[in-house]
């Protein structure tokens, strides 16, 4: 990479010629000004990894300089130069954001230290510049690898798997199921230099522990009965490359140690082996468990959880990425419109006015789910509330669907949900809404239009367990305690019956 | 030769004056220390190297000297001003220091200093060494120094002598005034001056 220019902004031509003379010999590119106005233009136009600036300059002098660039957010390392090294001067500089300063007149020894001084700083520059392009590189995409999603959420998600692909590192993804963890996993392999290599995904939930231990391990022939030939583990077919352990742990604690063993030694013995097989492995691991409480409970060994936990990624639920919804049901309805043949345009309000307000817990894979099932059911060239609001999640057949209001919600957030479920129940039909509710149309018509200007939450209500929907923990803090309360507020007799 | 009596806080003001005068040089002493250091480092440098050619190391040995130069001019004044003033005192030579020390800019600001002089002969004067120097400081270093938002332009200073008197005339763009706190003791050391426009005259006996 091209090393970063420096500038030197001083009056003293005398000073700035000799300077900029020993910083050439040095083998930087150096720029002269004579002022401190004729610096931040340069700086404005140009970048520099430093400036040297004297702190008595026509026009803006050194302080004024490096407040100008704080103000501005002009990216470089400022050292001040300074003829009056009061202690207030060299502290004023420093807290606005100097890398250093130092005190004329500039003899051999601080010299030296200037010169020490520079590569420092420019490595500092340098490292900041680097954050600012992935900054500015992850700022307006809406996709990296195979996940989508816009929200400041999701870009921190991108920003460290950015940071941490190229490393060897351990990474466990923490995330509600569905949320697309293995899509992480993925983007990990990609961004890494294993990327030529095999990327070997594993569910260690889904299989019994024998089969899981063979899948991982391998078998030598004659290993168990019925082993008639040898068979490479997870671990020597994703040597050179990732190895994705889903539901981590879920893992049976004895293969835990094996595995725990196998990452600390780089090697594995299959079974009925004897040998040892190093392999060269990244391991990502991924759980929708409360780990800490796995660990007390003794399901998840705690030095494996912290071998496999060397940099965690927290996967965000949908229900707090409301930036993403929008940008993922088109994205789905789109793909799903193109693979059944259909030339679906879009969705209706009222069927977006559900899509934003529904809490989503099975996050985007429900999402998907759900888009696709309403490009298959959809009979038009949108998608309507019918078609998209699940069945359990009608009241059509006289059975109202109960919505959960924390405690400590207010009157206002309350109505608003009552409304919007109602709604969503009524297939978008506001006259029906007012007159299950008892309310004028043009109450129910301005809730709705508060909604949909982004007023309301757009999940301040989960809907219960038997409901029909998957139960997931809050991840946000919502320590009150929930009521269940019908969404046919007019009811007066809530039903026993539990849901469909 | 008989001169006149000064009140015996003049010295005390001069010392004041010279202290503030001194204070604002001392940044100008460590520009010109620099650019002795700073080019002397470019030589030593070079000069090591044996294919630097005599181009490589010239100009900055140039730029070494004339920053030594600056440095001995304002030392010299410097030091002569912090002297006891042996009397009687040659206005003209106080007249170039006082301007060498008061032009060691301070600030972006300020403004310069120049000195025109016109051939006065004899220049000494009966009027104390220390009621000279503070005559010629005190209102120098007002018009020089700028205040913030304000840059001032040069400040000229002229010796022009009569028969019985030197006059010293400080003109700028705006008004040049003798510092109150100096006036009562000036004109009892026998200093006299006179106020117009731009222009301060300050008049001392021929020694």
């Amino acid at each position: 990479m091209k090393q970063a220019k420096i500038l030197i902004a001083d009056d003293e031509a005398a000073i700035t010629t000799g300077l900029s003379a020993i910083l050439e010999d040095a083998g930087y590119g150096v720029e002269v000004v004579a002022d401190g106005q004729k610096a931040l233009d340069k700086l404005t136009v140009d970048r520099y990894g430093v400036v040297l600036a004297d702190l008595k300059m026509p026009k803006l002098d050194g302080l004024t300089l490096l407040s100008e660039l704080q103000q501005r957010q002009i990216p470089t390392e400022c050292i001040i130069i300074t003829g009056q090294a009061t202690v207030d001067s060299a502290v004023q500089a420093m807290q606005q954001g100097a890398y250093d300063y130092i005190e004329k007149p500039l003899n051999a020894e601080k010299l030296n230290r200037l010169k020490a001084l520079i590569p420092k700083a420019l490595d500092k520059y340098e490292v900041q510049q680097k954050n600012r392009e992935l900054a500015s590189k992850l700022e307006g995409l809406t996709h990296y690898g195979e996940l989508t999603g816009q929200s400041d959420a999701m870009r921190s998600v991108y920003q460290v798997i950015e940071a941490v692909a190229p490393s060897s590192a351990s990474v466990l993804i923490l995330g509600e199921s569905g949320t697309g963890k293995e899509l992480v996993a993925r983007a990990l392999h990609q961004k890494s230099d294993r990327s030529k290599g095999p990327f070997f995904a594993l569910n260690c939930a889904a299989l019994p522990k024998e089969i899981l231990e063979n899948e991982l391990f391998g078998h030598e022939k004659g290993a168990f009965t019925g082993s008639t030939n040898e068979k490479a583990g997870a671990f020597e077919m994703a040597s050179g490359g990732t190895i994705f352990l889903d539901e981590m742990a879920e893992m049976p604690t004895d293969i835990q140690v094996k595995l725990l063993r196998a990452i600390e030694t780089r090697q594995i013995r299959r079974l009925g082996g004897k040998r040892e097989i190093n392999v060269d492995i990244r391991i990502v691991a991924a759980t929708n468990k409360n780990l800490q409480k796995a660990i007390v409970d003794g399901e998840l060994r705690e030095d494996l959880y912290y071998r496999l936990a060397v940099v965690e990624i927290d996967l965000p639920p949908l229900r707090e990425r409301a930036d993403d919804i929008q940008l993922l049901a088109n994205e789905f309805l789109s793909r799903f419109s193109q693979q059944n043949g259909k030339s679906i345009t879009g969705f209706e309000d009222a069927a977006w006015e559900w899509i934003m307000s529904y809490h989503w817990p099975g996050n985007v894979r429900e999402l998907k789910n759900a888009v696709e099932r309403a490009v298959i059911m959809s009979r038009s060239s949108t998608i309507g509330p019918s078609d998209i609001i699940p069945r359990h999640l009608r009241s059509g057949d006289g059975m109202p669907a109960p919505l959960t209001i924390p405690v400590g919600a207010t009157a206002a957030e309350a109505r608003r949900q009552l409304v919007l479920r109602t709604f969503a129940s009524t297939s978008g039909d506001p006259a029906r809404t007012a007159k299950m509710l008892g309310l004028p149309q043009e109450d129910v018509r301005s809730e709705l239009l508060l909604l949909l200007n982004g007023a309301g939450d757009a999940s301040p209500v989960s809907a219960p367990a038997d409901a029909g929907v998957e139960a997931s923990p809050p991840r946000v803090a919502r320590r009150q305690e929930p009521v269940t309360t019908p969404a046919r507020a007019t009811s007066k007799k809530p039903s026993a019956k539990k849901g469909r | 030769m008989s001169t006149s009596a000064a009140p015996a806080d003049a010295g005390v003001l001069w010392l004041a004056a010279l202290q503030r005068a001194l204070g604002r040089a001392a940044h100008d002493v460590k520009d010109a220390l620099n650019g002795v250091s700073v080019n002397l480092e470019v030589v030593r440098s070079r000069a090591s190297r044996a294919d630097a050619p005599a181009s490589a190391v010239a100009p900055y040995a140039d730029a070494a000297a004339q920053q030594l130069e600056r440095l001995t001019t304002l030392l010299e004044a410097v030091l002569a001003l912090g002297r006891i003033e042996r009397a009687p005192t040659d206005v003209g030579v106080t007249l170039r220091r006082v301007a060498a020390v008061c032009g060691a800019s301070n600030s972006s600001a300020d403004a310069r200093v120049m000195v025109r002089e016109t051939s006065v002969g004899d220049a000494r004067t009966s009027v104390t060494g220390d009621a000279v120097r503070l005559a010629l400081v005190a209102p120098l270093l007002e018009a020089v120094i700028g205040r913030k938002g304000e840059s001032r332009e040069a400040v000229i200073c002229e010796l022009a002598g009569e028969a019985e008197s030197l006059a010293v005339r400080l003109r700028s763009d705006r008004p040049v005034l003798m510092p109150s706190d100096a006036a009562e003791v000036l004109r009892a050391a026998g200093v006299r001056w006179t106020e117009s426009a731009n222009e301060l005259s300050i008049v001392f006996p021929r020694a």
